[in-house]
């Protein structure tokens, strides 16, 4: 695969408070297409506050921020909705109208499109996110899984290109938890460029390419998972531990001194590779 | 609330909002205009008939939602019958020590048909409510062009009533588990707990759902697909025949 690398998103120096606490201080990340991003930090370390100045509900106090190379003028961050779109942590605080379809029909309504538009995006997203039967629902009788997967659809008929999740796993029971991990592996295969917090490390290590840690509001690492995830003082400064692959693998080329350049990011792939070696 | 769940699993559910809302004031209004006992007792056959039949409501729910209005509705009809005076002037007279519970048959016809009127305009009203959902309701306000803010204000006190409903379940349960509702004093000091925290709470959530709008590019106007139901001929043609038999009802007989 050729891999030119895209800018989608930058933030230079990008700073914000809340009123006079200072939440980011001076951040400074890009983003390129196709990415699958994990954003990892303890609670309060500035997460969601981060997301929605990339969305534009939020301005940063100070920095700037570049859509395609472009830098933006300050005036038009608040336009960032067109091009980011933003999955709330929960679903309760985003849905708004009072049936699925209606609800899924808000964002593109706000894009100014042609009714008949607005109609086949919301036909698509239902379709996407399998919807179709609950399509005149009201949202107070679905059930926490179904309201998740309606919320994922008001952002999908957007058809922004990056998708950003805060904490999509939250509160959700293991095979609803499981759904969204599919369905974000096919935006991701659908060419999506994805920006996705958790807490959950074996996600993070199964799921991401590059991982960003925020600690205090501030950036603390940037890089590729296998590499985060070996630095000790990272891990610790974020609270975060080793995914439970990465550990065994390292036991096992520790003492059987296995040495190959592969190393599994999944139990999956772990098992796999056990089988054929070890007979 | 619950009505709020029949309204969205009625088999009258798809059928357009507009129409069903003009079919129940219709109603009402001609049955006040016309007072006929007779038309009130076809408005309530009919009426009842759509909510029972086209809208699937089991009958023992209907019964149940009309026990308490028709309680009220009989009670004042009794009052309208019944006379109390001091010699035995009525038609049915019953002595009570000092004075006669008198009742008249101009007494009796009169509060029947009070009864049936308010009978007929209250089926009227339950074939609305329980087959229009508050949205598309909502929605057929904005049709007749009621202020916007007063429109998008109502649709989301309606989507927020169901998320702090929610949130005031769980803290009771969570206040339930921890016997906060052991005696009565208790009782009251839990729920004005519960109380205080859902304000707080709402407060502090009213911020994020901000966010939430915003983040979908909300500029200050509610706007939502909206689904079109055309009013099909058969339901047209129903609607029509059910005026006319009204009309003829109420004008060619004696
Ligand atoms: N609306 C707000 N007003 C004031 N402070 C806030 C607000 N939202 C978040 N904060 C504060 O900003 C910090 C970062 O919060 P947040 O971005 O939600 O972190 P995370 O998503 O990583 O848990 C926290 O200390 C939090 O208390
Ligand atoms: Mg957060």
């Amino acid at each position: 695969m050729s891999r030119i690398r895209e800018e989608l998103l930058k933030t230079r120096d990008l700073s914000f408070a809340y009123e006079d606490k200072t939440v980011l201080q001076s951040i400074n990340v890009t983003i390129y297409r196709g990415e699958r991003i994990a954003v990892m930090g303890p609670n309060g370390a500035g997460k969601s506050t981060f997301f929605l100045n990339l969305n534009g509900v939020l301005t940063p106090g100070q920095g700037e921020i570049f859509l395609e190379g472009r830098k933006l003028e300050k005036k038009a961050f608040h336009e960032l909705y067109k091009k980011v779109g933003f999955v709330f942590q929960d679903a309760d605080s985003q849905i708004i109208a009072s049936n699925v379809r209606a609800e899924i029909s808000f964002g593109p309504m706000n894009l100014g499109l042609t009714k008949a538009e607005v109609q086949r995006r919301v036909e698509a997203a239902l379709d996407y996110m399998d919807l179709q039967e609950l399509k005149d629902r009201a949202p107070q009788y679905l059930s926490g899984g179904e309201k998740k997967r309606v919320s994922i659809a008001d952002i999908l008929a957007m058809e922004s290109e990056l998708l950003i999740f805060d904490e999509p796993m939250a509160a959700l029971d293991p095979v609803n938890a499981n759904l969204v991990e599919q369905i974000i592996d096919r935006l991701h295969t659908d060419g999506k460029t994805l920006l996705i917090a958790t807490h959950d490390v074996d996600f993070a290590y199964r799921f991401a390419d590059r991982l960003l840690v925020f600690s205090e509001g501030a950036l603390l690492a940037d890089g590729p998972p296998e590499e985060i995830f070996q630095k000790q003082e990272v891990l610790e400064k974020a609270h975060l531990k080793k995914p439970a692959v990465m550990q065994v693998w390292e036991a096992l080329t520790d003492k059987e001194s296995l040495q190959t350049d592969f190393a599994p990011r999944t139990i999956d792939q772990l098992t796999a590779y056990l089988s054929q070696t070890v007979k | 609330m619950k009505i709020d769940y029949y309204a969205y699993h009625s088999g009258m559910t798809k059928w357009n909002a507009g129409f069903k809302v003009l079919l129940a004031v219709g109603t009402l209004l001609m049955v006040i205009i016309f007072n006929r006992v007779r038309i009130s007792l076809f408005a309530i056959l009919v009426m009842s008939g759509l909510t029972l039949i086209a809208g699937r409501l089991p009958i023992r729910t209907y019964a149940h939602y009309l026990t308490i209005p028709f309680a009220f509705m009989l009670l004042s009809s009794v009052m309208i019958a019944v006379d109390f005076a001091g010699t035995p002037k009525g038609d049915f007279n019953f002595s009570l020590c000092f004075f006669y519970v008198c009742v008249t048959r101009q007494g009796i016809a009169t509060a029947a048909q009070v009864l049936l009127k308010a009978f007929a305009g209250m089926s009227a009203l339950y074939m609305m409510a329980f087959s229009t959902p508050m949205g598309e309701f909502i929605c057929v306000l904005q049709n007749l062009h009621l202020p916007g803010l007063l429109v998008e204000l109502m649709h989301l006190i309606y989507r927020y009533i169901f998320i702090l409903l929610e949130t005031a379940e769980r803290m009771q349960t969570a206040a339930k588990v921890r016997l906060g509702y052991g005696s009565l004093r208790q009782g009251f000091r839990t729920f004005a707990g519960i109380a205080g925290n859902l304000f707080i709470l709402s407060m502090q959530k009213a911020e994020r759902y901000y966010d939430a709008l915003a983040a979908r590019g909300y500029d200050g106007k509610l706007e939502f697909l909206r689904e079109q139901r055309p009013v099909s001929a058969g339901q047209l043609a129903g609607a029509a025949a059910y005026i006319a038999a009204i009309i003829i009802l109420g004008r060619f007989t004696r």
